[in-house]
């Protein structure tokens, strides 16, 4: 009989009782709709692989990260499960701060956990008044052995949290985060796909952070990244972005500002479009039948862009997003 | 056999969303309640509302569908369109009239719990 382990609780499945069951069973609430894998209400992730049926309808995305669905999951071996998001906190230590141009921090952080480059955490912030304040951040590196996550973090002048981090946060000091959510990341699935990816302001992060996944994993059909900002000052990156384009023919780094290109040097980049990145997209990009679509930033940007990927023939499921709210001023 | 089964299942429903999806998102009329930043849980919530029509596999019922709509103030209008849409959509599939039938009254039997009536 296996044992499903739930908030430190282990439950025996009785055959032939799903997920679902056992744990209701047990008194646990789970939420659920339509108990026959189609709401994905009863999505939880376990911590081993769960039966392929329980998997049937999800993102690969969503695979790769263990996601199942509790109403169609009758297991044969034990699994550790949580409900989606309810995400433990973790501790990371900052290893180095560097300001990639006059307002956004790279911020370095040591942790010990896995993740996908792409995916995002919160920072927590203790400080306030109004008691523990978290922000989203992307990862912007990849997962390798020195387990460093690189955030990028753009000052607001009313933020509470940006400001914190910008001014008040050392290397050396201790941060609590979440574990890295989020299904916005490059997996075997794109192998061999054409990519297109647009970001605006910081959605370079999670961009910069899939871009080096794919290039690591070989990736060989093309790779088209937009990158836009208000003006050339607010872009940052372009010099390894373009140097990165130079080493590898398949990718391609289009850089662009809706005003003030000419005050752009040839230092900081010779080739940058005074253009709106929406519009640049839809003009290049009229087929993308079977191309995998990442689009990261503004929600008015996103909006726009994934609908005009998928009129021109990308399937939604093969279009990940990321769209950043900015919060109100604390 | 149901419709579902008849048309050829999941498969068949995932060819439709896709066909509908963008039939609704290009009409005026009610693209505003499509137009949302999740457009994988706006494919999600038309997949099961395609497979409810099409009497499929799951237990929405009536209840669901009047809990799911009653903040949208939606008319007559509204539901003709979608209506309409689905009718286009399952036309473009060369889905026999007989069943385009049946997919009507299905729907048509959830009017009232849609426009929270």
């Amino acid at each position: 009989m296996p044992k499903i382990t739930y908030k430190n609780q282990a439950v025996s499945i009785e055959n032939p009782e799903s997920v679902l069951e056992g744990l209701e069973n047990a008194g646990f609430e789970i939420p659920f709709s339509c108990r026959s894998g189609l709401c994905h209400s009863c999505m939880m992730q376990a911590d081993q692989n769960p039966p392929r049926a329980s998997q049937e309808g999800l993102s690969e995305n969503q695979k790769t990260q263990n996601f199942f669905l509790a109403c169609s999951c009758f297991p044969s071996n034990d699994l550790d499960v949580s409900l989606i998001g309810d995400t433990n906190k973790i501790q990371g230590t900052v290893v180095d701060k560097k300001m990639l141009n006059t307002t956004v921090l790279g911020l370095l952080i040591q942790v010990d956990c896995r993740w996908f480059p792409g995916q995002y955490l919160n920072v927590w912030y203790g400080g306030s008044k109004k008691g523990e304040q978290g922000r989203s951040y992307s990862i912007a590196s990849r997962c390798d052995q020195e387990k460093i996550i690189e955030l990028h973090i753009k000052r607001h002048d009313q933020g509470l949290v940006s400001r914190w981090l910008h001014d008040d946060v050392n290397v050396g000091d201790t941060l609590t985060l979440s574990k890295p959510m989020g299904n916005c990341f490059y997996s075997d699935d794109h192998h061999g796909k054409s990519i297109l990816m647009a970001a605006t302001g910081t959605g370079l992060a999670p961009l910069y952070g899939i871009l080096q996944e794919a290039l690591a994993k070989e990736h060989s059909a093309p790779i088209y990244l937009y990158a836009a900002a208000g003006d050339p000052t607010a872009l940052y990156y372009t010099n390894e972005l373009t140097t990165l384009a130079a080493q590898h023919n398949n990718f391609h780094y289009i850089p662009a500002v809706r005003r003030d290109v000419d005050n752009a040097t040839a230092e900081n980049n010779p080739s940058i479009l005074q253009q709106d990145v929406v519009d640049l997209v839809q003009q290049r990009h009229t087929d993308l039948k079977d191309w995998k679509v990442f689009l990261c930033g503004s929600p008015d940007m996103i909006k726009k862009t994934q609908r005009h990927c998928f009129f021109q023939g990308a399937a939604v499921a093969d279009i990940l997003v990321d769209a950043f709210v900015i919060d109100k001023p604390a | 056999m149901s419709i579902y089964e008849q048309i050829g299942g999941e498969n068949a429903v995932d060819a439709a969303v896709d066909i509908f999806y963008k039939k609704v998102l290009s009409d005026d009329r009610i693209s505003h309640f499509f137009d949302s930043v999740d457009m994988a849980g706006q494919i999600q919530k038309q997949k099961s509302f395609l497979t409810t029509v099409f009497g499929g596999p799951n237990s929405y019922t009536g209840k669901d569908m009047r809990e799911a709509h009653k903040h949208m103030s939606l008319t007559e209008e509204h539901f003709g369109a979608v209506a309409e849409n689905l009718v286009g959509t399952l036309q473009e599939l060369s889905v026999p009239q007989s069943i385009i039938d049946e997919v009507v009254g299905i729907a048509l039997s959830v009017k009232d719990d849609v426009l929270n009536k």
